[in-house]
């Protein structure tokens, strides 16, 4: 009776009066890790936002869990990671803090943070590493640091669908690979996942749909592209040198 | 008989206290989500409302919140909109309330020592019905900036993301913006409307200097309000100013003493540089000798960001990862 988690059904959209995506078709099923690939300002992020309801969709639908967007309300079942926040606040803030911001979407106004609250952030912490810096202020953490903040914070509330914003982007390989086990158990208690990425690196056995865009458009919806060939040194490697054409 | 002997002075120490509350436990949010100024601009737009109370007979205090309530909505729903004139449309607003409010006194054939009350607060007008008002509007204030801390945090830390969590988010932004206006109303008397946003603001400023939460930085913030307007206050009574003058002199004495003693101890940066993406090169993979060394956090190299990866400053030039190698940037 279930049908896909994330239904994105000929969706069009503008920003600033131009066509950013035209068209686009994605669905993801129940449990499936779904990868969307595409070159910097292909609309990969435009399309996530349009699903999570921050960008407004001037053609087509879509549907969370069976729903239109519009009337959804049930947001405890999604979980958001959105692309790099620039910029933290202008007041400091703990790690725990931005984390505890996962919660919202499961407590009510005027409701204390409840242990299981505290639990949940702790555990999701955990999950990326990052438990020993829970009192530190996240002004003073590296870029891929705040970056796991950031996932932290999606997995707190644990959500039965993640949509990730290129998640890895500026983090370096061993956090990546931390990750990469954490999705991997998140993704093998059932977890839908859709995760927008430049580079799969070790996210790659993971995947087991990939769909491509460009230039706004759905090129490719299917088995993820082969890997890049590896092991040819000393290479000038512009956009196009080696299989990822289909990305760049 | 000492000052605390004088009914208008204990009104005044009571005002000031609870203005000292308020005002920076909202401006930590305002100041978190870099509106730091909006108090001035509610401030401005008030007066008008203080001038309608004193053209009209009614009570200047209820008046200017009224206006002022409404102002701040507007500016709310103004930056929600984020139209592209609406910083002009705010300039507007700030300086017709100003202007609005200097010519409603003058028909009211007010002198400029009334309305100077209003823009630098006074000692001796406070009078008990402006004190009640006063505690009123500070504690509901209070109320809402402590027990929806978490909720008004996420909305001012990350707007996006507060929506995506489900909180209503426009309601959040409506309210804090209601919030500011009764602050100002609560502080007019004493700090004045001129002055009352520098309250807002500097204890916060001052507070984060020396904390790394934000739950630490509002309780801190409000605690040096409730100094810094006490003494302006006792203050005032020596020299004979205007008490939003000594208090905002106090905060800011306050404010640079924190800085200095900071940079004294030298704070370090541990948070990570970042070069520039125009300088991505060629990639041309790395030597060998990384076989041994997987770089990582804490793997002994300086990292760099560096676009959308980060590099490991090695050996005098940058290594960047690239599927199973290393390549030098
Ligand atoms: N707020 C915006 N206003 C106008 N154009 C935008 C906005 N955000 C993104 N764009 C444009 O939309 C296109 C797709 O952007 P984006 O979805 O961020 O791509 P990607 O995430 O794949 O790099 C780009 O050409 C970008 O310049
Ligand atoms: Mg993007
Ligand atoms: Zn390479
Ligand atoms: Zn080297
Ligand atoms: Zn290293
Ligand atoms: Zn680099």
């Amino acid at each position: 009776m279930t049908g896909p988690v994330l239904d994105v059904h000929g969706v069009s959209v503008q920003l600033a009066g131009r066509p950013v995506l035209s068209r686009v078709d994605l669905q993801v099923g129940q449990g499936e890790f779904v990868a969307l690939l595409g070159a910097n300002g292909s609309g990969k992020s435009t399309l996530v936002r349009a699903v999570v309801g921050l960008v407004p969709v001037c053609a087509g639908r879509v549907q969370v869990f069976g729903t239109p967007l519009g009337s959804f309300r049930d947001w405890r079942r999604l979980g958001y990671v959105p692309q790099r926040l620039t910029a933290t606040s202008g007041v400091p803030a703990t790690v725990t803090e931005v984390v505890a911001e996962g919660r919202l979407s499961r407590s009510a106004p005027f409701r204390r943070t409840t242990r299981t609250d505290r639990e949940a952030v702790r555990a999701a912490l955990e999950a990326v590493g990052m438990a020993d810096r829970a009192r530190d202020s996240l002004g003073r953490l590296s870029g891929g640091q705040q970056q796991r903040v950031l996932i932290a914070r999606a997995l707190a509330g644990r959500p039965e669908v993640l949509i990730l914003d290129e998640p890895t982007a500026g983090v370096d390989v061993p956090s990546q690979q931390a990750f990469a086990d954490a999705l991997e158990t998140l993704a093998g208690h059932g977890t839908t996942v859709l995760l927008v990425a430049h580079e799969l690196g070790p996210l790659r056995p993971l995947v087991q749909r990939a769909v491509v865009l460009r230039h706004g458009q759905v090129v490719h919806d299917g088995p993820p592209p082969a890997p890049v060939a590896d092991a040819h040194h000393v290479h000038a490697h512009g956009p196009s040198d080696d299989g990822e054409g289909l990305l760049s | 008989m000492t000052m605390f002997g004088y009914d208008f002075m204990q009104r005044a120490l009571v005002g000031a206290v609870l203005t000292g509350l308020a005002a920076p436990a909202v401006g930590t949010y305002l100041v978190q989500r870099r509106q730091a100024l909006i108090g001035d601009g509610i401030g401005h737009v008030a007066l008008t409302g203080v001038a309608l109370g004193l053209l009209t007979g009614a009570f200047p205090v209820l008046t200017a919140m009224i206006v002022a309530t409404a102002g701040a909505v507007t500016i709310e729903v103004v930056r929600m909109r984020g139209r592209a004139s609406g910083d002009v449309a705010l300039a507007m607003l700030f300086y017709g309330g100003i202007a609005g409010g200097v010519l409603l006194t003058g028909l009211a054939g007010n002198s400029a020592a009334t309305l100077n009350t209003y823009l630098f607060g006074s000692l001796t007008t406070v009078s008990p019905t402006d004190l009640w008002v006063i505690a009123g509007l500070a504690l509901v204030v209070l109320v809402l900036a402590l027990s929806l801390r978490r909720q008004l945090f996420a909305v001012c830390h990350d707007e996006e993301y507060a929506r995506v969590a489900g909180l209503r988010v426009p309601v959040y932004n409506v309210l804090l913006a209601v919030m500011a206006a009764l602050t100002v109303t609560t502080a007019m008397r004493v700090v004045g409307l001129l002055l009352v946003s520098a309250l807002m603001v500097v204890p916060v400023a001052t507070a984060q200097q020396l904390t790394r939460s934000f739950r630490t930085t509002l309780l801190l913030a409000m605690g040096l309000g409730v100094v810094v307007s006490s003494a302006g206050v006792v203050l005032s009574y020596y020299v004979d100013v205007a008490p939003g003058a000594s208090i905002v002199v106090i905060a800011i004495a306050g404010f640079v003493a924190t800085a200095c003693l900071g940079g004294a101890l030298g704070r370090r940066r541990t948070t990570m540089p970042e070069l520039a993406e125009g300088e991505l090169g060629v990639h041309v993979a790395a030597h060998d000798h990384e076989q041994v060394h997987t770089h990582g956090e804490d793997c002994g190299h300086d990292a760099v960001r560096h676009g959308d990866h980060v590099d490991y400053l090695h050996e005098g030039h940058r290594h960047a990862q690239h599927v199973d190698h290393y390549d030098e940037h």
